[in-house]
């Protein structure tokens, strides 16, 4: 059970983060949540129902909610740190990359990062928010064509 | 779309720190408590150990000092220094009969 949540953290983790990352704004905070998310799992706190992915991404979005609300706005909008590191390993690519996605509307931000560093189907994702699927679609295409316009990766 | 899709994929999300180990987790309320314990104990027991003791004061009588000085002369002048302290004034007090009187203007 310890090493199977343990595998499961190696795998997922670093998708999990970007996304309580995308949802925080706060890198510090993100991993704080992840961390809370797992523990609650090796405490038998939590069980996992279904497919491991969707569960994690589910719970990172509940606990990030959460903390969201017991969080000032102040706190909730401190930028810090990369969470996102490109190929060539510039941080300066990285930020960049990070400020444009801060610039799309949040709906739009979650579906990007939950299809593209998450892996997730449209089926998948809607499942973690709770939308439709065509939802899901739309919000993840007006997302990519906000990107292209405001961001010059 | 498909080519910002792939540049996208260019950029891995970071590696997230270690969970913190759940026994430590648990355990970290209770460890600073004693930790802290620990250290207030080991200042206080420092604290009274290098308090200074007082010391007894001789009787102050002449028979007492005289038999001091008889039985023990090396002793009667730690005595005598020890008696004058409670017995005398004060000279280095601000408001003791060294004090220096105000010059006037």
């Amino acid at each position: 059970m310890d090493r199977d949540v343990r595998q499961l953290y190696e795998l997922h983790g670093p998708a999990l983060l970007a996304y309580a990352s995308a949802l925080l704004r706060d890198p510090s905070a993100a991993e704080d949540v992840l961390h809370q998310v797992f523990l609650n799992v090796l405490r038998g706190r939590a069980s996992i129902n279904g497919a491991p992915a969707a569960y994690l991404f589910r719970a990172v979005r509940n606990t990030a909610l959460n903390h969201v609300r017991g969080t000032s706005r102040e706190v909730e909008l401190a930028d810090g740190g990369v969470w996102l590191e490109s190929s060539d390993g510039s941080k300066e690519t990285s930020i960049a990359l990070q400020s444009a996605l801060k610039r799309l509307p949040e709906e739009q931000r979650e579906m990007v990062v939950l299809k593209i560093w998450g892996e997730l189907t449209f089926e998948e994702a809607a499942a973690v928010i709770g939308i439709p699927a065509n939802t899901a679609a739309s919000r993840y295409r007006y997302g990519l064509a906000k990107l292209k316009e405001i961001w010059h990766g | 779309m498909d080519d910002l899709e792939a540049k996208l994929r260019e950029f891995r999300p970071r590696r997230p720190a270690t969970i913190p180990d759940e026994r430590l987790q648990l355990l970290r309320g209770p460890i600073w408590v004693a930790a802290v314990a620990a250290i207030a104990a080991v200042m206080l027991i420092a604290s009274w150990i290098e308090r200074p003791r007082p010391q007894p004061a001789p009787a102050a009588t002449l028979g007492a000092l005289t038999a001091l000085a008889l039985e023990s002369p090396d002793q009667l002048d730690a005595a005598l220094t020890r008696m004058s302290g409670t017995l005398l004034p004060d000279v280095h007090d601000a408001l003791g009969p060294a004090r220096q009187p105000k010059e006037s203007q």
